[in-house]
């Protein structure tokens, strides 16, 4: 049942953002335009729709489920390792951790020409070291008995995206122009830079996460008991943390890399999917990943409408929609948000 | 075959917590630790499940160490109750139940469904099956995780240990001797169970061991009708104690004066 909604969603999604931006393009040239590279016969499309939907739409959208599914799952996965279902790695400071050291890797590479690997690889490098170094720091800062308290959690989030955010803009100042694409880029993500050769670079990342991530969704149910209770139905319960703390900053980090940073995808999407369906992760994990690829990609495509031709950074929409979001489900968990 | 304690030492804080406990749960026996607030009794229960690990003293399952067994083999044959549980998610009583069963080796699905409304059943929570578990009150929650407990070593029958914390803190009178009824049923299908204690008549009615423990020392250990005698209960908790016999003298009740 939820599939075959989260499937429908999916398709919409798709065609939407295959047809729709800056000019129309009728489905019949889309399909056209597929069939083409893959040797089908059909009737040859016109070379700028070819184009654009082949070369500059079809990334993007490819890119936007990836990113929206991995930032879902992600999202989804961070509340059950946390036990807490408000830790959000954009709230609580890893995607502005991994923002920062993806800036600095940019702007260093620049000034101090050394580079030993591809940017293109560099740069996803950099996003996950600086997303890990953010989550060892909040798990530090914010876990007391195993339970991460949301006022601190949310509190070391603030003060972690204050410092990323104001390294950022140094940053930005200090570089060249060209180096940088934009303050903007990187403190709204925006899915504007998607080509093939980024989405080549940054798949296998995001598909190893969102594939690893649900094999744990058991164990991920048993961890809301609590620590000792995992401990005690045979978990090892700091070996799974670690695993999938680690395959969350995998898929933060790489998004980072290749989008920027994108808000409350994680947050929003897995309460979405927890109120159709319940907690149990077996569920939860594939759903959010649907969900949240349908749910970037549209919100990418309406980013491109609303201003065209120019467009607006999609995590502009997602903060625009998340943090009114945010502040409902903030009222929803006062019994949690009180336990500071 | 047992779950043993030798000399277990606990030190935290500069404190010892516990000093020189010596303990054995015998499958098909109920065993009651009693003592008063900060005596260790949920330390030494943390050391044996194997939570926190002693300074001094070894705590051996099957003659092996407690250390040495994989955790999923533990599992299988051991569950612990904690004091108190909290839960942020918005599972139902019968999906929590569910958790109890993820080490075990899953029978058919039919199988697993009733294992878990039995569990719910032996605790009387069969009628929350469907509840939200956010939704239920103290007492509910505690059978709810009771049953959880249950279900992790409902099968197969024999050796199995379970550990409980306190299990009937926050029950109703009715269900603080339900709970420990449905201890009694373990113990006689050859569980050995391990449960703490604060009121003394609960132990009387139902453990064949009790160990009394004052300020992380073990003060009697023994037959429940020895070790909670007058002298003992009214050194270990200060209070003037009376033990009274029924009018048909069948049942000793163990009462305190103000």
């Amino acid at each position: 049942m939820v599939y075959a909604g989260l499937s429908v969603a999916l398709a919409l999604a798709c065609v939407l953002a295959l047809c729709l931006g800056s000019y129309a393009i009728p489905v019949k040239a889309v399909l056209a335009s597929l069939a083409q590279p893959l040797g089908w016969p059909a009737a040859p499309p016109e070379r700028m729709q070819a184009i654009a939907v082949v070369d500059l739409r079809l990334p993007r959208l490819l890119l936007g489920l990836l990113v929206g599914a991995a930032l879902a799952e992600a999202g989804a996965a961070m509340q059950a390792v946390f036990r807490n279902p408000l830790a959000d790695p954009g709230l609580v400071g890893v995607s502005s951790g991994a923002a920062l050291a993806a800036v600095a890797v940019i702007v260093l590479g620049e000034t101090a020409h050394w580079s030993l690997l591809p940017m293109r690889w560099t740069l996803p490098l950099a996003s996950f070291a600086g997303g890990a170094l953010t989550t060892l720091l909040v798990l530090r800062l914010a876990s007391l008995d195993g339970v991460a308290r949301t006022g601190t959690l949310l509190l070391a989030g603030l003060a972690i995206n204050a410092v990323a955010g104001a390294g950022i803009g140094f940053l930005t100042q200090i570089a060249d122009a060209g180096a940088l694409r934009s303050l903007s880029f990187w403190m709204f993500g925006s899915l504007g830079k998607a080509g093939w050769s980024e989405l080549l670079a940054g798949a296998p990342f995001l598909l190893l996460a969102l594939l690893a991530l649900p094999r744990e969704a058991g164990a991920l149910n048993a961890l809301l008991l609590g620590e000792a209770e995992a401990g005690h139905l045979g978990i090892d319960v700091e070996r799974l943390k670690l695993r999938v703390l680690l395959l969350v900053v995998l898929a933060v980090g790489t998004s980072v890399a290749l989008a920027g940073v994108i808000g409350f995808i994680g947050l929003i999407v897995p309460h979405l999917v927890r109120m159709a369906c319940g907690p149990d992760h077996r569920l939860i994990l594939p759903a959010s990943a649907l969900l949240g690829g349908a749910l970037l990609s549209l919100a990418d495509t309406a980013a491109r409408l609303v201003l065209a031709p120019a467009e607006l950074p999609v995590g502009v929409l997602t903060a625009l929609i998340g943090g009114p979001f945010f502040l409902a489900l903030l009222l929803r968990y006062r019994h949690l948000s009180e336990a500071l | 075959m047992s779950l043993a304690a030798e000399s277990l030492r606990y030190y935290a804080g500069g404190l010892t917590l516990l000093d020189d406990v010596g303990l054995t749960l015998e499958p098909g026996q109920v065993h009651a630790v009693l003592g008063p607030n900060g005596a260790g009794k949920s330390t030494l229960l943390k050391l044996l499940a194997g939570d926190l690990r002693s300074d001094q003293g070894v705590v051996r399952l099957a003659q092996r160490p407690l250390q040495a067994w994989p955790r999923l083999e533990l599992a299988r044959q051991r569950a612990v109750l904690p004091q108190a549980s909290d839960l942020a998610f918005d599972f139902t009583a019968c999906q929590v139940v569910a958790l109890g069963r993820t080490p075990c080796i899953r029978q058919t699905p039919a199988r697993e469904a009733q294992i878990i409304d039995d569990a719910l059943a032996a605790t009387d929570a069969a009628h929350l099956r469907d509840r939200s578990y956010l939704t239920l009150s103290g007492g509910e929650r505690a059978r709810v995780q009771l049953a959880r407990v249950l279900a992790q070593v409902w099968e197969p029958a024999g050796e199995r240990y379970l550990l409980l914390d306190e299990p009937t803190a926050s029950l109703d009178l009715a269900h603080q001797h339900a709970c420990l009824q449905v201890a009694r049923r373990f113990a006689a299908g050859g569980a050995g169970v391990l449960v703490v204690l604060h009121d003394p008549n609960l132990a009387l009615a139902y453990a064949d061991q009790v160990s009394l423990l004052c300020c992380g020392q073990l003060l009697a250990q023994g037959a429940p009708s020895e070790t909670l005698n007058r002298a003992n209960l009214e050194r270990v908790y200060g209070v003037r104690i009376e033990i009274l016999q029924t009018a048909d003298a069948s049942q000793t009740l163990i009462a305190v004066r103000p």
